[in-house]
């Protein structure tokens, strides 16, 4: 099971971090952050194939700095 | 009921009384607003006998509501010419409520040319001590003196060489909370300047013996509600960026879209802005001792703060944030992280608004006097505002001063005040706020970034640069705008705290009330003081220049600018 979040989504061999989140019902558009256990990850990298119990955090960014 | 003090610079004397009856329920940059316009005249000199330098606590300062801890300071802005509030951090406001104090103004300038500070002890006695001795001391160093000599257990809001040379662009600095680091600023618009023209160091505030107890309408209420919006908070706050990472994180949302401006606002894509972004401050943090995560403030629950260490793991800054970053970092061609964090140290410890400082230094870029990345040359030249050489001083008046002695035709300022870093043509409701705010070309007035994303066109954003106007206001008088992103759903609750705090109706719309008057008010204090519409408009570059990123030019009209505020 990976959880993005608070939600659980069903690990399916072959998946991305992409794919993840979007089951998830996350955008991986402009203005999120993504952190993949405890490693922030480009835009490009959410295309890593995803782990069984990966860990992912999607951030949405609401103000600036 | 809350009392101010007020500081005659002039017969030096400290004179605490009650807070007026009109100012007792607001706070921040609304108490701001009302005060000045009650108290200065708008076309006074900024640096002159008539304009104050003031100090205000938030509507909610001392209470349980995270965040309501912070710091506005107002004056005349020596930069813009017009109103300014520039909100901070740190632990001066916590404890400034602790005393029961929301304003301290400080009025008129010394007969003679010395150097105090205003000391509130820790039974709350407050009075001016000579500080000579602290003439041309830095922040860092000054922190230091000052703690060495009265203890830890206070608060400062100081000023380095830049304030006491009056320089245009110098910041206040106020120390943090725990670390008690002077790293959080009231950076915009020139407020050391003024500071130093009032003579006035620092302020020193101890913690008290006996924390002052404020008489609430109903104190159960407000409790609840509190609550409440704390727990929204913190939940926020396990999916914010600003609190797993720290604003930096903006980076990784702005490098790929045009927004985050790169070599003075060019308009072009900065293929390695990873080189400064999240991932690189994460692993550097993580392999030297570094930190985040850090409250600036007692009681906040957002914790967005940071400690950073250089490679040897010695402490090199903290409050590293966005703005700073990606200003000397994509705006200047420079991908150093810690050279950037070096930058941010200096501007923190001689006390200058890192936001014109980079901008100023892009000016030195653009016209060649350094090269684009050229961090090495960027240390030396802020060096030089610290020796006071000459070109230094032209530095320390920040982005406008800069740009016009080297004959730079793309400056970025609106109301004589730069750019934070985010370029207008790619999310122009931040353009639209940037162009009419009172406040100059100000983020904090009502960034459009988050819906720039989903552009429903022209008259989209400026609705919602209008919208978030009215809120940043409010916002700004009652509690950190990164927490109050997270109470967006139960602002209503804001009213009902205030009938809980100060009785009076518990209608939003006194709330909304506040930000609207807020806005009206500071734009008729500088109409007074000469400003017209236009002032209200960006620099010439950004209508007639496409970001090579996206197309996009700035193509809002005047027209729809000037009826922004027509409610």
């Amino acid at each position: 099971m990976i959880r993005v979040n608070e939600k659980e989504v069903e690990f399916i061999r072959g998946m991305t971090i992409a794919d993840a989140m979007i089951k998830a019902g996350w955008s991986t558009g402009d203005g999120t952050i993504v952190m993949v256990d405890g490693e922030v990850l480009s835009k490009e990298e959410l295309s890593r194939e995803a782990e069984s119990d990966t860990e992912i955090r999607v951030m949405l960014l609401i103000s600036g700095g | 009921m809350w009392s101010k003090l007020t500081i005659d610079m002039e017969a030096l004397t400290v004179q605490k009384q009650p807070l007026e009856e009109e100012f007792q329920d607001l706070g921040g940059r609304g108490l701001v607003a009302q005060y000045l316009i009650k108290n200065v005249p708008p076309n006074c000199d900024p640096l002159g006998k008539e304009n104050q330098l003031l100090f205000c606590t938030s509507v909610f300062a001392g209470t349980r509501l995270t965040t309501s801890n912070r710091l506005s300071v107002g004056g005349k802005s020596p930069l813009t010419g017009g109103i300014k509030e520039s909100n901070s951090g740190g632990f001066a406001a916590a404890l400034f409520a602790d005393h029961g104090l929301k304003l301290i103004a400080v009025k008129n300038i010394p007969r003679e040319d010395k150097l105090w500070i205003l000391r509130i002890t820790s039974d709350g006695e407050a009075s001016l001590q000579d500080a000579e001795e602290y003439r041309g001391m830095n922040n860092y160093d000054f922190v230091d003196a000052i703690k060495e000599r009265f203890g830890d257990k206070l608060a400062t809001v100081s000023i380095g060489s830049a304030g006491e040379r009056r320089y245009r662009a110098s910041s206040i600095q106020i120390s943090e909370f725990n670390s008690g680091h002077p790293s959080r600023a009231a950076a915009r618009g020139g407020l050391g300047a003024l500071m130093g023209s009032k003579g006035l160091k620092a302020i020193v505030v101890e913690k008290p013996m006996e924390k002052f107890k404020f008489e609430f309408k109903d104190e159960e209420k407000f409790n609840e509600l509190a609550l409440k919006l704390n727990k929204m908070v913190a939940e926020g706050a396990k999916t914010d960026p600003f609190h797993n990472i720290g604003t930096i994180a903006t980076i990784e949302a702005t490098g790929e879209n045009g927004i985050l401006p790169v070599k003075n606002f060019s308009g072009k894509l900065f293929q390695d802005y990873k080189e400064v972004g999240a991932k690189k401050f994460m692993t550097n943090l993580a392999s030297r001792g570094g930190k985040n995560k850090m409250a600036c403030q007692p009681g906040c629950v957002l914790q967005c703060s940071n400690c950073y260490n250089d490679k040897d793991g010695n402490y090199l800054t903290s409050g590293f944030e966005y703005e700073t970053i990606a200003l000397f970092g994509p705006n200047c061609g420079i991908t150093d992280l810690d050279a950037i964090a070096s930058m941010d140290r200096l501007c923190d410890d001689i006390g200058v608004d890192t936001i014109d400082t980079a901008n100023a230094i892009a000016m030195c870029m653009e016209t060649g006097k350094l090269q684009w990345g050229d961090a090495e040359g960027a240390l030396e030249l802020l060096k030089e505002m610290a020796d006071g050489t000459g070109f230094g001083q032209i530095m320390g008046n920040g982005c406008e001063a800069v740009g016009n002695e080297l004959n730079c035709e793309r400056i970025p300022v609106v109301k004589h005040q730069a750019m934070a870093a985010y370029d207008p043509r790619n999310t122009k409701g931040t353009g639209i706020t940037y162009a009419t705010s009172p406040m100059g070309a100000d983020h904090t007035a009502g960034l459009a970034m988050g819906r720039a994303f989903d552009d429903r066109g022209r008259a989209a954003q400026a609705y919602v640069s209008n919208k978030l106007q009215v809120a940043m206001s409010f916002a700004d008088s009652m509690m950190c705008i990164f927490a109050f992103a997270h109470v967006v759903p139960a602002l209503p609750l804001l009213g009902e705290m205030m009938g809980a705090m100060y009785g009076g109706s518990s209608e939003y719309s006194r709330v909304t009330t506040m930000g609207v008057k807020t806005l009206l008010t500071e734009r008729g204090f500088n109409k007074m003081a000469g400003m017209t519409e236009k002032d209200d408009r960006l620099p010439e570059f950004f209508y007639r220049e496409r970001s090579e990123a996206t197309g996009s030019k700035f193509d809002i009209d005047d027209y729809e600018l000037e009826v922004l505020f027509e409610f």
